[in-house]
């Protein structure tokens, strides 16, 4: 094997990230559409308190704000207080969802940019993989910060969800 | 004839030879040679100088041949799907680790969740590969990943068919200018490079910040850049030059249209801190 360089520090254990506080920042802005920035209302955030809000919600600057371009192709599954995405081989990803993502507790249902999917559902997220680590953590700006048993088997960043994925014209 | 045929020449007297090209040397490829201003042949042929003269001919353009090693299915080269545990990524291009002599194939460090994955060529080709190094961090994201039992090409699909990757464009000379990509899920694009100071934001680089060295490229007027989850990893490039790979794009939607804008990680940055990983070049 040659070498593996991920430099945000070195990957956090569930039990110290447990002892972060889960805070909603009312520091933040989200742009609704393409038009300009404008304050978040209410239904932006998901206090800690509730008892089942399972988005994470983070990027919250800006819609032109880039993410990862990787795809992941899984089933939405809600455990407790989490959503994961659960992959076919059985893998429990964290999701740290875009800003201006919704979560409708009498459907069950996610919006991500104007797309929904419901519980059981299968998805395709586009994004990238993250090393979770406190100082990650505590560095971005959250609307909802992810709670310690929500990160999962593994740790992403979406940009993007699709109900089912396009054919790949590469293959 | 010669270098100062246009490039719009050059694309019309590779067509015009397509045909008897492949019909009488099915294992050569045909390139445009910016380096040279002519249309290269790339194969395990030999021509005769009566036989390129001809081919020059038909062409009405001019030719150059270079013997290698033919394209075959089970080779390795860019623009070609890898999965790498649950993640679908894109291969960029072909590279070679400049002390230990290792070659593989580029795609993006935040696709690289474990140490072996799948090198996809088409629904019947697929082998696993396994990785030979990963930087995700402020300013890289790539990966690159090796089976040795497989030749290694310097050679990428565009969408249509392999390139020729012949060289390596600088960072700085890239604003302004056209460059097109290859996505495994939006296929083959262009767009317009505004900045090669890029700063995605606060949580894009392995969820924290980033320095400003990434490559913007825009869907302005006039082009129609595409990204969507599944392409990252894929080839920026223009004709035969390797400009980088596709690291993330600012999405407005779902769809591979909803592209306001990509960011591109670029060769040139596989030169950072100490990396020895370099795109392969014939």
């Amino acid at each position: 094997m040659g070498w593996r360089q991920h430099t945000h520090t070195a990957a956090l254990g569930l039990t110290r990230v447990s002892a972060v506080p889960y805070v909603v920042l009312l520091s933040v802005a989200v742009l609704a559409g393409c038009g300009p920035i404008v304050p978040p209302s209410p239904a932006d955030f998901v206090p800690s308190s509730e008892p089942f809000v399972p988005l994470s919600i983070s990027l919250p600057i800006h819609p032109n704000t880039a993410t990862n371009d990787a795809l992941v192709m899984g089933t939405l599954q809600a455990e407790g207080r989490c959503l994961f995405v659960v992959t076919p081989d059985g893998t429990r990803l964290g999701v740290a969802w875009p800003a201006g993502s919704r979560w409708d507790p009498t459907r069950n249902v996610i919006s991500v940019k104007n797309v929904e999917a419901s519980i059981g559902q299968q998805v395709a997220i586009g994004g990238g993989s993250a090393d979770v680590t406190l100082e990650n953590i505590n560095r971005t700006t959250w609307i909802s910060r992810p709670r310690s048993e929500c990160l999962g088997d593994g740790f992403m960043f979406a940009g993007s969800l699709s109900p089912e994925a396009p054919p790949s014209p590469a293959l | 004839m010669g270098a100062s045929n246009t490039l719009v020449e050059l694309l019309a007297g590779q067509a015009r030879i397509a045909q008897e090209v492949h019909a009488n040397y099915p294992d050569m490829g045909i390139e445009i040679d910016v380096r040279t201003g002519s249309v290269g042949l790339i194969g395990p042929y030999e021509l005769g100088s009566e036989e390129l003269s001809n081919l020059t001919a038909l062409a009405g353009v001019a030719m150059i041949a270079q013997v290698a090693p033919p394209a075959r299915p089970e080779h390795t080269y860019g623009g070609k799907n890898i999965n790498i545990g649950a993640y679908l990524c894109t291969t960029g291009f072909t590279v070679k680790d400049a002390v230990s002599g290792l070659t593989g194939v580029l795609t993006a460090g935040h696709c690289a969740v474990t140490n072996t994955g799948t090198y996809r060529q088409n629904t019947s080709i697929s082998y696993q590969v396994t990785l030979g190094g990963v930087r995700w961090d402020a300013n890289q994201d790539f990966s690159w990943w090796q089976n040795a039992s497989h030749t290694v090409l310097p050679q990428f699909w565009d969408g249509t068919s392999l390139r020729q990757q012949t060289s390596v464009k600088s960072l700085n000379s890239m604003v302004g200018s056209p460059v097109c990509h290859f996505g495994a899920w939006t296929g083959y694009s262009c767009g317009l490079t505004t900045s090669v100071n890029y700063d995605p934001g606060p949580t894009y680089c392995n969820g924290g910040p980033c320095t400003p060295v990434w490559v913007r490229v825009e869907d302005l007027s006039g082009y129609n850049i595409k990204c969507h989850g599944g392409d990252s990893g894929g080839p920026y490039f223009f004709a035969s030059a390797a400009w980088g790979i596709h690291s993330g794009g600012a999405h407005t939607g779902a769809g591979g249209e909803d592209c306001v804008f990509t960011v591109m990680f670029s060769a040139e940055g596989l030169t950072w801190d100490g990396v020895n990983t370099r795109i392969l070049l014939p």
